[in-house]
């Protein structure tokens, strides 16, 4: 793995938030973005009722702690 | 050195001192591969059969913008396919995932144990037909099931055959997997890897703390798998 590769934080958020402590070596915003949405892709296919209870929100934050981008996925009732 | 290929085949079948012997006479082409080295690669032609003997290997194929999936693993006592050598190329390669030492035996060997030690031939076949009934259980997690139980049912599987080699000691062993190596193994991304981690952490399940894997509550985390240890043919364990 080349080390000289940006870090990427993504902390989760739905009914709980889970921060990410550990983050993912990711090689620039572009794949950052898609590793995110493909993340939020994964957590939903697992875990669907999700949206039932409310949002999934994820950050994605560099080593400096500024959030780059969010992911906001919602589920509306429309009746 | 041979002691984990003695306990693994000893799951299948008992052999006799001169069986045991024999084998060892088959390991004494001893080699070693430092971690991140292939034993051998993909389109190479396989001349040996290799028996690993300390550290963990994988299968593994790459595709062509360099993803990878890993196919199986390797562990102390566990062997590539006992007649790979009738193939003309490799279709995967193996590689290192720790420093390893692992044996190199050649086909006229083998073709000899078929000869001479029906026994050890058996248990050889065996642990072929092990290796393609592991893969069909990957493959079956990979479709079926959630990520949660991917991730418990691949630990409770390294946790069982690690044990059975006797490198499990008090629920502990040696994992030296990355979190990304882990995600080409039950296919999903490293940052999916790290939540689902975290997840059975906080639930008490599972410790991974430098390279170590803890099994807190095996019967929690079989249940979450629905973890049935058949498709392992363990039968005398």
């Amino acid at each position: 793995m080349d080390t000289s590769m940006p870090r990427y934080f993504f902390d989760l958020h739905d009914n709980f938030t889970e921060t990410d402590d550990l983050g993912t070596e990711l090689l620039d915003d572009p794949a950052a973005r898609i590793a995110a949405v493909q993340f939020a892709g994964e957590v939903l296919k697992n875990e669907p009722e999700i949206l039932e209870v409310g949002t999934l929100q994820i950050d994605a934050r560099d080593t400096e702690g500024n959030i780059l981008f969010t992911v906001d996925i919602r589920l509306k009732d429309r009746r | 050195m041979t002691n984990a290929l003695h306990k693994r085949l000893a799951c299948f079948t008992e052999l006799d001192e001169s069986d045991l012997a024999h084998l060892d006479r088959l390991c004494e082409d001893v080699r070693t591969v430092k971690v991140g080295e292939d034993l051998i690669g993909e389109r190479e032609k396989p001349e040996e059969v290799f028996i690993q003997l300390e550290g963990w290997a994988c299968r593994y194929k790459i595709l062509p913008d360099g993803n990878r999936q890993i196919t199986g693993y390797l562990l102390p006592g566990d062997m590539c396919d006992v007649f790979v050598f009738i193939l003309e190329h490799m279709d995967h390669g193996i590689g290192a995932l720790s420093d390893i030492t692992y044996a190199a035996v050649s086909k006229q060997k083998i073709i000899d144990i078929f000869d001479s030690h029906p026994r050890i031939a058996k248990a050889l076949w065996w642990s072929t037909l092990v290796d393609e009934s592991i893969l069909r259980q990957w493959l079956t997690n990979m479709g079926q099931r959630f990520a949660y139980e991917r991730m418990a049912h691949i630990f409770c599987e390294l946790w069982l055959r690690m044990k059975v080699v006797g490198l499990a000691a008090g629920d502990e062993f040696h994992l030296p997997l990355t979190q990304n190596q882990l995600g080409d193994t039950i296919g999903l991304t490293p940052v999916h890897v790290n939540r689902t981690l975290q997840r059975m952490r906080n639930e008490g399940l599972v410790e991974l703390d430098n390279k170590r894997l803890k099994i807190c509550d095996i019967e929690k985390l079989k249940e979450i798998a629905q973890f049935n240890s058949e498709y392992l043919h363990m039968k005398r364990c």
